[in-house]
């Protein structure tokens, strides 16, 4: 068949269109992929249950049985794959008029070059801005009508917001990761440490487990505050001669995506936090044939979850 | 789209409704069925309605063309024809993806992971066993 198939003219155009897609694509590796620890997967979800295992050993007398012990059923986590699209249309008069065809689908394509990534940072980010809402926030809730339902809806596993002052372990204590008024200061900092690594570093069972911090997340507004505190040999702002001993004890990390100017993240890089990665991104240009226009569209998956609250503590939100 | 009825689950078939088009207006639910005034050829103007309270992109003002191709209607059950279905890779696998996912997760309850370590290399474990016994299916 003599001329240019319309087949062929998609097909074309889709190629190009990964080609400026991947052009514009921002290099700079995002801050979420510090935070979270990436997965890939394969399936519409992901499903799991904290494992809790068993108690201590107990010291056997002489002559006397073994006490006997029972494992004890912990949360159950979910982590859906969500679905992020755009569609653009472009109208069929506009396609075959245009000596530039090209021109139009790059400048549109480019684009989401560009907007791929901050897409994902303001997704992943919500985990932090919405974290301390009581009522929770749909970035928690990782049900897929129909097909998997998670029970704690708008919350994190343990029907609590992800910063909650009510956390309770299976084994039925208290614990807090959030301080709703705790500005950023080296007193601060010392105490919400001591929290960090002598009361929260207890596992589902009271147990106590291995925690250290190794991060302090912030919006660029305190970027100097943080400085003050982690930077100098002495401590900030005092008469004595004292040393500082928050110096460099963690890394500062600035997140332009966090929207509260005064909060402040203690946690643990790739601690508690999981993503996972479906589908990467994928282009297509047709043609609809009841109205002759031509559509491109954008669309990848990825989701994520909060896996353990007890890497985070959350100050100030 | 002639056998039109034939790919939808019953539950689709029910939430659509089986009003007849009989004039223009319906063609286009979003827009107002009064004109507004006429355009410089002497068409009539439909204004697109709630833009008052809720702004919309172009690209998101439903059409009865763009309605059949929008991504997250799909049903499980539905089946999907046309060009558009054909090709786009995306869309299949988000489909295979419900399909299969559809009452599996009674199955997920056994899996127990260390929350307090890395998750993914855990995760791979199960994720052999599951494929493993999809071939087996």
């Amino acid at each position: 068949m003599a001329g240019v198939h319309r087949n062929q003219f998609t097909e074309a155009m889709k190629k190009d269109m990964y080609a400026y897609f991947w052009e514009k694509y921002d290099d700079t590796p995002p801050v979420h992929q510090e935070i979270f620890e990436g997965t890939t997967s394969d399936a519409a979800y992901e499903q799991f249950t904290s494992a809790i295992g068993l108690g201590e050993l107990l010291e056997k007398p002489e002559g006397e049985d073994l006490q006997a012990d029972a494992p004890m059923e912990s949360y159950t986590i979910v982590c859906k794959n969500r679905s992020f699209g755009r569609l653009v249309r472009f109208s069929y008069e506009t396609v075959q008029d245009s000596q530039k065809m090209g021109n139009t689908l790059m400048s549109t394509v480019a684009t989401w070059g560009r907007m791929v990534p901050i897409t994902k940072e303001k997704f992943y980010a919500k985990f932090f801005n919405n974290g301390a809402l009581a009522a929770g926030h749909d970035v928690f809730n990782n049900s897929i009508t129909g097909v998997v339902t998670d029970s704690s809806g708008n919350l994190i596993y343990d029907n609590k917001a992800f910063f909650s002052t009510t956390h309770t372990s299976r084994a039925g204590s208290a614990y807090s990761n959030y301080n709703s008024a705790n500005a950023l200061s080296h007193t601060n900092l010392q105490s919400t440490w001591l929290t960090y690594h002598n009361t929260n570093n207890r596992d589902e069972r009271d147990e106590i487990v291995k925690l250290r911090a190794n991060v302090l997340l912030m919006p660029p507004a305190l970027k100097f505050t943080a400085q003050v505190i982690l930077n100098t040999t002495l401590i900030p702002d005092s008469m004595d001669n004292d040393t500082n001993v928050l110096n460099s004890i963690v890394n500062p990390l600035e997140w332009d995506y966090l929207t509260d100017t005064d909060s402040w993240f203690l946690g643990q890089l790739k601690g508690g936090l999981m993503s996972t990665d479906r589908e990467d991104v994928m282009l297509d240009f047709w043609q609809d044939e009841t109205s002759k226009d031509y559509f491109a569209s954008i669309f990848t998956r990825f989701g994520g979850c909060v896996t353990n609250w007890r890497h985070w503590i959350a100050n100030n939100v | 789209m002639a056998n039109f009825d034939g790919g939808f689950s019953p539950e689709t078939l029910a939430s659509i409704p089986r009003n007849p088009i009989r004039s223009v207006s319906d063609l286009y639910p979003d827009r107002t069925a009064t004109p507004s005034g006429t355009d410089f050829r002497g068409n009539p103007i439909f204004p697109v309605k709630d833009t008052g309270t809720v702004k919309r992109l172009d690209d998101q003002v439903p059409t009865t063309t763009q309605d059949m191709s929008r991504l997250y209607q799909w049903e499980l059950g539905d089946t999907i024809y046309g060009d558009h279905a054909k090709h786009d890779k995306a869309m299949k696998n988000y489909i295979a993806d419900i399909t299969r996912a559809d009452g599996a997760q009674e199955g997920y309850k056994h899996i127990f992971i260390d929350t307090f370590r890395p998750i993914g290399p855990q995760l791979e474990r199960f994720k052999v066993k599951r494929k493993r016994r999809i071939v087996q299916d």
